[in-house]
């Protein structure tokens, strides 16, 4: 009876590991982003303000790692989505790497690492955009990100 | 003191399990980006095109018209797939008589589909002058498509010694 017990309180534990990614960026591209008058292109570089982005990990693990990626629900290969870490957060950790910008793609790819708590790590997005304009759309989606314990 | 240690094994295979277990967690965050249409035209610039009709280098020859390609037109376009725009362009008044009139327009690649170059009699009244405009934009300065305008002799018996002005208007919008 106390086996189980036990054995039952570790599984819940680990499934009490949490991430939470605050916020949602809409960007909304129009003439007035024109880099000049009649006849030029969009402005080719978007970024979002620097705390987009928040992620917040469980406060129950130690070591952890952040991977990103994106679903796309509606997107274009003209466009190129970056993301990148500004600050520390307020965690009482450390968190390292993933100040620079780096490409959002399809499968996870490394964005920063740390331990303990990560506690409203700002993240910043951009938006690159590979031709002079593109059709009239609503594009979107979806950046994943996975916190993993190693 | 074995069953304390078998609980012991076990707890510590779960502990063990759960941290090899390479716990992972996701969240999620959208990113929306609307588009809006864009519908701008211009010229590289709105002086005014001046075309004469000469004597001739030879007396007895026919008179002769002249030509200019100095302008260009500027546009920027964002229409949703599958959509076009159309341009036109509309003159206020017919040339002077004992001439003809024409514009022709030389779209850049992916500017258009009216196919390189179109050209129009110019007369009173509204012309397409370039179709297929789809999400595209072709660029400032020295860049557009150039409108060539050619100012012949259609009848020398018929020339009056006399100008005329003609405002050519251009518009993009929507292809019905």
């Amino acid at each position: 009876m106390i086996l189980r017990v036990i054995i039952i309180f570790f599984t819940i534990a680990s499934f009490l590991n949490e991430a939470q990614a605050q916020g949602s960026w809409s960007l909304t591209i129009d003439h007035r982003d024109l880099q000049g008058g009649p006849g030029s292109a969009l402005i080719d570089v978007y970024e979002s303000r620097d705390n987009e982005v928040s992620i917040t990990t469980d406060k129950n693990i130690g070591d952890w790692t952040v991977w990103v990626k994106r679903i796309d629900i509606t997107w274009t290969s003209d466009f190129r989505l970056s993301a990148r870490r500004t600050g520390p957060g307020k965690g009482k950790g450390t968190v390292g790497g993933g100040t620079a910008y780096q490409e959002v793609t399809m499968t996870d790819e490394y964005f920063f690492d740390g331990n303990l708590q990560g506690k409203n790590i700002p993240v910043q997005l951009k938006l690159n955009l590979l031709a002079d304009v593109v059709d009239s759309k609503i594009y979107e989606t979806t950046v994943v990100f996975t916190v993993t314990e190693p | 003191m074995k069953k304390l240690i078998a609980i012991l094994v076990i707890s510590l295979c779960a502990i063990g399990l759960t941290g090899m277990g390479l716990a992972q967690t996701t969240t999620n965050h959208d990113v929306v980006i609307s588009v809006g249409d864009v519908n701008i035209i211009a010229l590289n610039n709105t002086s005014d095109v001046t075309l004469t009709v000469s004597a001739p280098g030879t007396p007895g020859d026919d008179p002769v018209g002249s030509s200019d390609a100095t302008k260009k037109l500027q546009y920027t376009s964002i229409v949703a797939s599958g959509l076009s725009r159309i341009i036109t362009v509309d003159a206020d008044a017919n040339p002077p008589a004992g001439t003809g009139l024409t514009i022709e327009a030389a779209v850049p690649a992916g500017m258009g589909t009216t196919g390189g170059s179109k050209t129009l009699s110019l007369a009173a009244g509204t012309q397409n002058i370039i179709t297929g405009v789809g999400s595209c934009a072709t660029g400032t300065g020295a860049n557009g498509a150039t409108l060539t305008y050619t100012l012949s002799v259609s009848d020398k018996t018929a020339l009056l010694n006399a100008s005329t002005t003609i405002t050519a208007t251009f518009t993009i919008l929507d292809d019905a």
